[in-house]
């Protein structure tokens, strides 16, 4: 990946920004989760004790040690995307549309263990744009509209402490690039290296099923690409392993 | 603030490159530019009387239009200068130097002694270097005014090394790693090339979906070649109208077909010889039709009664595998049947392939040594040999001396032109082959391999 420098300074308040709203989104849905188990009705659930003491700060967390220690863990993602990266040739005006759409699914084993095993297969919608070719050698100029999606295929590891959820992936990506112009398209794709950091933080406790708040930073390395997405997963265990 | 930080460690931005110029244009500006034929004048073999950090004990100086060059092997250095004589017949040389592997460069301006010679050369009355030629000066760090001296005394004429021997620049005049600021396989990097001490280029060859044949090392876009949000996937896949609209070469460049390349190296270099290599087979013949149209058409320029813009351009279409040369017989079958000419090949991997399928080099990997009773032999059949690509100075001068080559191809031009001139032995004239140029012939006649 080659980042020019206008690229590099519009990351920062792009990054920072959305570590601001995740965070924020964190914080806010811990104070919200607190506040409705702080007035418990008839239908709801006796809250349970802290795993340890250790964990009574954490009190505002939803009840996840209701769950058995082992199960292997379905999850899905949705949210929105926003792709670096700069457009080759600032001379043929183009136009980029940077937010996109990203949905993955992902199944953990979680274990006993802190570390938890984790494949997850998603797809992200990155960004369209145009770019105005003028006449060469292809014969007349026209207008190239520009598609660019990949396809994400990462095993990792995953974590979880206090409302935090983090997870590493070091995985395939397949990337898919499609152009139209003068009414013909053609697509092509490359699979470069792809790793990506996410962090979830657990907004919703839904039993069985737990809302989390998610971000993400993605990186295909051999690919011109990086982007990164702020969204919403859900999880549940799928299949209960035993322990409790 | 992880996130920040995993984005930032994945940013693999091209190397540095601060080509240094002077602020205000520089003397070039107020001067003069001296004339192509009286540039040669400057050529020759010259010892560092001072300013041996930068350059080492000797430099070789070498010219092209518009262009004086100091090649040296202390660090693969170069210098890219230009020279413009002033009022009361003052010639000054200047310009910026440059380690390639290395971000350090900085600016150079030297005037040329004694004052005769200096009112010679800017007269133009010269064919060949005036008696006690010195060029002196200074250079400098980066974009500070140069202080440091610099004095470069002639010492002797160049060994022949146009039409004799082929200083091939590896897919242009630096690596994707250098400082060049120049992109591999881009016309930039091959107008520098020349002016790095290179008189062939060796480039690669795919071809795009709708079947032109393009400029690209890699089969796919990779990161390290090229830059755009878009620019991604494989290069069989893709248009060549897809190709402008969504990428560019790491500094910037357009990727750039073989006609555009082999036009430029046409009207805007003095490159004697190309080297297509050919990285897919499927662009043999649409390469080999267009080389072999511009040689029609540069039999047609030579043939006119002007000599003066007569240019002569030695390309092989670079085979490098089976299946490449099979390619190329089918595409010699079809130049035939269709009246046209056959462009040369240079077979890659086997000597006696190059003589029985009328090839007109050989080129070897260096990585099997010199393989001197070969390229003895590929001589005999009235062939050539251009090893490749080497890049370290024991090396080169392993093969410059046991294997006595016609060419070398070497991402490291300068230090490749300077050991060739301080230990290679010239190879023999080929047939055809005029000697060095003289004033007033325009661009040098060349042979073709």
């Amino acid at each position: 990946m080659s980042c020019a420098p206008t690229t590099m300074t519009s990351r920062a308040p792009t990054l920072g920004s959305m570590a601001w709203v995740f965070w924020t989104a964190c914080v806010a849905s811990g104070f919200w989760a607190s506040s409705v188990r702080a007035q418990p009705t008839a239908a709801s659930s006796p809250e349970p004790a802290p795993r340890t003491e250790g964990e009574s700060s954490a009190q505002a967390a939803p009840s996840h040690d209701t769950r058995p220690t082992s199960a292997l863990e379905v999850s899905a993602f949705v949210g929105p995307s926003v792709v670096f990266g700069a457009p080759a040739n600032p001379d043929y005006s183009p136009s980029v549309e940077r937010v996109g759409a990203l949905v993955a699914g992902a199944v953990t084993y979680r274990s006993s263990y802190f570390i938890d095993p984790v494949l997850e297969v998603g797809y992200a919608w990155l960004a369209r744009g145009t770019s105005e070719l003028p006449s060469g050698p292809w014969g007349e100029g026209g207008t190239v509209e520009q598609r660019l999606g990949t396809w994400i295929i990462s095993p990792g590891v995953s974590a979880e402490f206090w409302r935090l959820r983090a997870r590493l992936g070091l995985g395939l990506g397949i990337v898919t690039q499609s152009d139209t112009f003068r009414g013909q398209t053609f697509s092509t794709s490359q699979l470069p290296v792809m790793s990506q950091l996410v962090i979830a933080c657990k907004a919703l406790d839904l039993a069985p099923v737990q809302i989390d708040v998610e971000g993400r930073a993605v990186l295909a390395s051999g690919a011109d690409i990086s982007f990164i997405g702020l969204g919403v997963s859900a999880r549940f265990d799928a299949l209960d392993l035993g322990g409790s | 603030m992880l996130i920040a930080i995993a984005m930032a460690a994945s940013c693999e931005s091209a190397p540095d490159a601060s080509i240094p110029t002077f602020g205000d244009g520089g003397l070039l500006r107020q001067g003069v530019a001296l004339s192509r034929d009286t540039l040669y004048a400057l050529e020759g073999f010259f010892e560092t009387q001072q300013g041996r950090d930068l350059l080492g004990d000797s430099a070789s100086v070498r010219t092209s239009p518009g262009t004086v060059s100091v090649l040296t092997d202390e660090n693969a250095g170069f210098a890219v200068l230009g020279a413009a004589c002033l009022p009361g017949d003052r010639l000054v040389v200047e310009g910026y130097w440059q380690y390639p592997t290395q971000v350090e460069a900085g600016l150079v301006r030297l005037f040329a002694e004694p004052p005769e010679a200096a009112s010679a050369l800017c007269n133009g009355n010269v064919s060949e270097p005036p008696p006690g030629l010195v060029l002196a000066g200074h250079y400098g760090d980066g974009q500070d005014f140069p202080t440091k001296p610099l004095r470069l005394v002639w010492s002797r004429a160049l060994q022949p090394w146009r039409g004799r021997f082929f200083t091939v620049a590896h897919h242009g005049a630096c690596e994707a790693t250098d400082h060049c600021g120049v992109s591999q396989n881009s016309i930039e990097t091959v107008r520098l090339a020349e002016r790095t001490g290179s008189n062939g280029v060796e480039v690669d060859v795919r071809l795009t979906r709708d079947g032109f044949p393009i400029l690209f090392h890699d089969p796919m876009l990779s990161s390290s070649l090229v830059r755009g949000l878009f620019c991604n996937g494989m290069i069989e896949d893709l248009t060549l109208a897809q190709l402008r609209a969504n990428c560019s070469l790491r500094y910037g460049e357009t990727i750039p077909t073989v006609e555009e390349l082999l036009d430029a190296i046409v009207e805007e270099t003095e490159l004697e010889g190309v080297y297509l290599d050919m990285k897919v087979a499927d662009a043999v013949l649409p390469t080999s039709r267009i080389v072999s149209t511009l040689l029609d058409e540069l039999e047609v320029r030579n043939q006119n009664d002007d000599p003066a813009d007569d240019r002569r351009l030695g390309i092989v279409v670079a085979v490098p595998k089976e299946e490449v040369l099979d390619a190329w017989r089918e595409t010699r079958q079809i130049l035939t049947n269709e009246g046209r000419r056959v462009p040369s090949c240079l077979i890659e991997y086997d000597p006696d392939l190059v003589l029985s399928e009328g090839c007109v080099a050989w080129g070897p990997t260096w990585t099997e040594g010199p393989q001197a009773a070969n390229v003895e032999k590929v001589r005999a059949g009235g062939a050539v040999t251009v090893f490749w690509t080497i890049n370290q100075s024991d090396f080169i001068d392993e093969f410059l001396t046991r294997a006595q080559p016609e060419g070398i191809i070497s991402s490291r031009s300068s230090l490749l032109f300077h050991r060739y001139q301080k230990i290679g032995v010239p190879p023999p004239p080929r047939a055809g082959t005029p000697g060095e140029p003289t004033p007033g012939d325009g661009t040098p006649a060349v042979g073709a391999p």
